[in-house]
């Protein structure tokens, strides 16, 4: 039995482990990084700490977030550092059992199967679970 | 348990802070051998740490400190002199006393540093030297007091000990030797009987000086390791007891400042160490008693005694009145983890930035209260700020405290003969920047002393004195701290760098060609460089100038490094005040704020719109901006970052890694204060941000990494800008020399700029006449003056209502050359000049691609002033002209 923070990407439900989550906000001005890796969506002031963001729609190489939508961020703590993660809408936390957990499915394209670590089947859609610690990498 | 580990983790606290001091009081020591203060201080030292490692059960520590104890006994009771072996030997007392202490440190145990080897050379030091004294030899036999832990040893030690010291030790030495060991083990074991303590006491003591306290109790056995011992041992009561002591208030209770005759005399060296105590605690308190206590061998010591007894009697009051400031120092001190220090650093940090945001919101609000609150809070987070800063300031003498014993060392390993100087010490900064300069700077200190300094022999050949000097020199300068370490040895001879560069290939040789002399320094910074030829045991230890700058740069300072060969070396390490806030300013590019720390910012200079390009220049493809007739490099920070931007309107002239660039930029926001906040290392690598931070308006902005920054934009520079920089260089080492370049009746004239002292325009009207000379009242004194069109034969040009002349002087003498025009100042390469002359003229060259006449200055001068080069300044130049006014 986990529980999953659970957000909209794209159209598809991506989870990750609530003990990742640090809290969800609405989004903050952000700072651009020149030079940096497309990845990283630059630099937000969260109460006074300087946090990194990656926008997940780059990081999973999707098409780009239409103007229209707000982005939320996600805040997790990877490695002692929160970062924050750029999603589409944030959707309900999820309890799953073990028996509805599948290996990633074959379709996902490569970049996307070395960050999603299973599925969970829902009784509506399919969960895909996010590898923070890539993810953020 | 835990109780147990605090004890131990203050104790090494201590011993750590106590051991920095020792390092510098024997140091100290050497050059003051007589010094009481001194070795009473060192003494105290060493005493405290035995006394603590007996109550910890550190039986080697113990054993360790209580051998050089007693040789500091014989030193502090003048039965012994200071020399460079006694140093020695005690320096490396210390430094076993650390090792073990390090060892409890990091496993909790003892450890198995070698001990026996210190030990062996104490005694050999107590043995292989006489006593200035004269002590009646052929005292007591040792005695195998099983009790004595110091006896055993001196016997199987000695001959070892003997050798590696090279003394020979005589039978006669080595019963001396015998007896200061039978004097240990006596306070050995008085300290082990405790419950006998009294009567062997009596046996052994001698009093001298009848005591005025009350005797306290014999305390159990426990208690009595050190401290009884100490008196018996030593004549002198030794207020460092106190310190020593597991149960000090226990003692000082009993011990009351009432004058009362002690009968007993046998209690007497037991209760002088209170008495000792309770001086420092209570100032107005009657005079210690004196109390000369000896052990077993008394009559025949007696002599000595006696004279001992009178340097101590004097020297006992200021060691206690030094003690009673201590206290006090220590009353009104507490100790406290600098993790509490840094977390509230931390949030003064988040404050001050709060505190920068309600100030951005009150400054458009009309509410009264909310901008008098602001004000308020403004002031108060200033302060608050201030003095959390101050916290965790020190003066830089706490890492320079080590300096003298490094000198010392290092000097007598590389045969050098070195004067430390030290001006500054009291320049403080940050506790942690503190921390972070010991070793760079450690390891400047060694270089200068390994590479820097000559032998005696090669600096009296030079005609320097034998003895080199080495300057530690702290300062504030521009809200930063300076810290200079300088030498006057041989100095650093560019080119050798350059050519081990080459060698070792860091450079091509290309590169080096084009490099100026102060480029080739700056070499020494590459990370595989070493001048060294040799590896000694000094350098070759891994810690190069590279890893000293890259330490530095690390904490946002730098290092530049200047030498004249011959002459010495200076390197200056500018470190800023406080690695938490950092003053910077903040400039705009392409919509966004970038910090840029000022410890890199030199100036501004605004660009002139008006001029074509803003006044940038191109060599080849590279913009440069002519500063002050230098040209400076370019580097836009548009380009750097990949934004777009609008077109710059700013140059930030920068310094950093030994050379000056200027940064093209949008436009200047302010200067701010900020909060560094570290950023993740994927985005350092990108090599161009040294952290971010958090505006006054909440935004988050990114400070720039100067140093990266000239790294990289730079290099590629190098070789675009070959020719420029070639040029430049060469110019510094050829015979260049800068020229005023001006038009007189339609030609170009060069003159030397460096005597040039002005330009100035003069109304037509102001020029008189005396004697058939020009001149003008100028500056308080007259000025002649010398037409160059009449001297260079040129047709007169009408002149216009004011005269533009060139002021050249020359010690107080000065005269005034009327141009028609000053045209530009320019680099005359004197290898280019031809023959081509005539009357006034020393020649010509080609300047700028126009063919330029070089004006023979010391004709035209002598014209209007014959006695203008006159070495003898006797009379008035223009005695001739003063008369006429």
């Amino acid at each position: 039995m986990s529980q999953y923070v659970t957000f909209d990407l794209d159209g598809t439900l991506y989870g990750v482990e609530v003990s990742w989550v640090q809290e969800v906000l609405r989004p903050h001005e952000r700072t651009r990084i020149p030079r940096a890796p497309d990845t990283v969506a630059g630099l937000v002031n969260l109460r006074g700490q300087v946090v990194l963001t990656v926008d997940l729609r780059t990081r999973l190489e999707m098409t780009p977030r239409p103007a229209d939508v707000e982005p939320m961020m996600v805040v997790v703590q990877v490695g002692g550092e929160p970062v924050s993660l750029l999603v589409d809408r944030i959707g309900d936390v999820v309890g799953t059992d073990d028996d509805t957990y599948a290996p990633p499915p074959d379709t996902l394209d490569a970049t996307t199967r070395s960050l999603v670590t299973g599925a969970h089947k829902l009784d509506e859609q399919l969960l895909l679970l996010l590898d923070v610690e890539r993810a953020v990498a | 348990m835990d109780e147990s580990q605090e004890i131990v983790r203050e104790f090494l606290v201590e011993s750590y802070e106590n051991l920095d001091q020792l390092d510098r009081d024997l140091v100290a020591l050497e050059s003051e051998p007589g010094s009481r203060a001194l070795l009473s201080s060192i003494f105290r030292t060493v005493h405290t740490i035995k006394g603590t490692s007996g109550f910890l059960g550190m039986n080697r520590l113990e054993r360790v400190t209580h051998v050089g104890e007693s040789l500091l006994v014989e030193l502090r009771d003048g039965h012994r002199l200071m020399d460079q072996a006694t140093t020695d030997v005690l320096l490396s007392l210390t430094d076993t006393v650390r090792a073990i202490l390090a060892s409890v440190e990091s496993t909790g145990e003892e450890g198995d540093a070698d001990i026996e080897t210190v030990i062996a050379a104490v005694e050999a030091i107590q043995a292989g030297q006489p006593k200035p004294d004269t002590e009646p030899a052929g005292e007591p036999e040792p005695d195998p007091d099983p009790a004595g832990e110091a006896a055993p040893e001196v016997g199987p030690e000695e001959p070892k000990a003997g050798c590696s010291h090279s003394e020979v030790v005589f039978p006669d030495e080595t019963t001396q030797a015998s007896v200061a060991a039978m004097v240990d083990v006596a306070v050995e074991s008085v300290a082990k009987v405790a419950g006998n303590a009294a009567p062997r006491q009596r046996t052994s003591c001698r009093v001298i000086t009848p005591g005025t306290a009350k005797v306290p109790e014999p305390r159990p056995a426990s208690d009595v390791i050190a401290d009884p011992g100490a008196p018996v041992a030593e004549a002198e009561p030794v207020d460092q007891e106190a310190q020593a002591e597991p149960v000090p208030t226990e003692l000082a209770e009993p011990t009351e400042p009432v004058a009362e005759p002690v009968v007993e005399p046998a209690a007497e060296p037991a209760h002088s160490e209170p008495a000792a105590q309770e001086a420092p605690a209570e100032p107005d308190s009657k005079p210690v008693p004196e109390a000369q206590a000896e052990p077993a061998p008394a009559p025949t010591q007696q002599p000595v005694a006696t004279p001992a007894a009178k340097p101590a009697q004097p020297a006992a009051r200021p060691a206690g009145d030094a003690d009673t400031s201590v206290r006090q120092v220590a009353d009104t001190t507490i100790r406290v983890d600098v993790d509490v220090l840094d977390a509230l650093m931390r949030q003064v940090g988040e404050l001050v930035l709060a505190r920068n945001q309600i100030s951005r919101i009150a400054q458009g609000s009309a509410e009264q209260e909310l901008v008098r609150a602001a004000g308020q809070l403004n002031l108060i987070a200033g302060e608050l700020q201030e003095g959390v800063m101050k916290t965790r300031m020190q003066p830089i003498e706490h890492v320079w405290s080590k300096m003298p014993r490094v000198v010392r060392d290092l000097a007598a390993t590389c045969g050098r003969e070195v004067q430390l100087q030290m001006i500054g010490k009291d320049t403080e900064l940050d506790r942690s920047l503190l921390e972070a300069v010991k070793d760079p700077l450690t390891h400047l200190v060694r270089n200068a002393v390994d590479h820097g300094i000559e032998t005696p022999a090669d600096r009296v050949a030079a005609g320097k004195p034998a003895k080199g000097t080495l300057t530690l020199r702290a300062y504030h300068a521009g809200g930063q701290v300076m810290v200079e370490v300088r030498d006057d040895g041989r100095g650093v001879d560019p080119q050798k760098v350059a050519e081990s560069a080459v060698r070792k290939g860091l450079r091509t040789a290309e590169q080096v060609e084009a490099s100026s002399p102060q480029d080739m320094l700056q070499m020494l910074f590459l990370p595989g460089f070493s001048t060294a030829e040799q590896v000694t045991k000094v350098s070759g230890r891994g810690v190069g100038m590279d890893v000293v700058k890259t330490k530095i740069e690390e904490i946002g300072g730098n290092v530049e490094i200047e030498s004249v060969p011959g002459k010495g070396t200076t390197c200056r390490l500018r470190i800023p005040l406080t690695l938490a806030i950092m003053p910077t300013l903040t400039v705009a590019c392409g919509g966004d704020v970038y910090a840029v720390p000022q410890v890199n910012l030199v100036e501004l200079v605004a660009l002139d719109a008006a001029k074509e390009g803003c006044g940038i220049e191109h060599v080849h493809s590279a913009p440069v901006y002519r500063l002050r007739g230098e040209l400076l490099p370019l580097v836009s920070l548009a380009e750097v970052l990949g934004v777009d931007a609008q077109d710059p309107t700013v140059i930030a002239v920068l310094q950093a890694e030994g050379r000056r660039f200027g940064l093209l930029l949008d436009r200047v926001v302010n200067t701010e204060e900020i909060v560094v906040k570290p950023i993740s290392a994927r985005l350092k690598s990108i090599g161009l941000y040294a952290g971010a931070t958090v505006l006054g308006d909440g935004r988050v902005a990114l400070i720039l990494d100067v140093q990266a920054i000239a790294r990289t934009s730079l290099l590629t520079d190098v070789t675009s800008a070959d020719d420029e920089r070639a040029a430049m260089a060469e110019g510094a080492s050829r015979s260049t020399e800068q020229v005023l370049v001006v038009g007189v009746g339609g030609h170009r004239v060069a003159m030397p700029l460096a005597s040039v002292a002005r330009l100035e325009h003069i109304d037509t009207n102001l020029v008189e006449a005396v004697g058939g000379r020009q001149v003008v009242q100028y500056r308080g004194t007259i000025l002649p003056l010398v037409h160059l069109g009449s001297v260079l034969g040129a047709a007169p040009e009408p002149t216009g209502d004011e005269l533009l002349i060139v002021v050249y002087s020359n010690d107080h003498r000065s005269v005034g050359m009327v141009v028609d025009d000053i045209l530009d100042i320019l680099d005359d390469d004197q290898r280019e000049h031809s023959d081509v002359d005539d009357a006034g003229l020393v020649g010509s060259t080609v300047l700028s691609g126009v063919i330029t006449e070089l004006l023979d200055v010391r004709a035209a001068i002598l014209a209007v002033d014959p006695s203008f080069y006159d070495e003898t300044n006797d009379g008035d130049p223009f005695c001739d002209l003063v008369g006429a006014v």
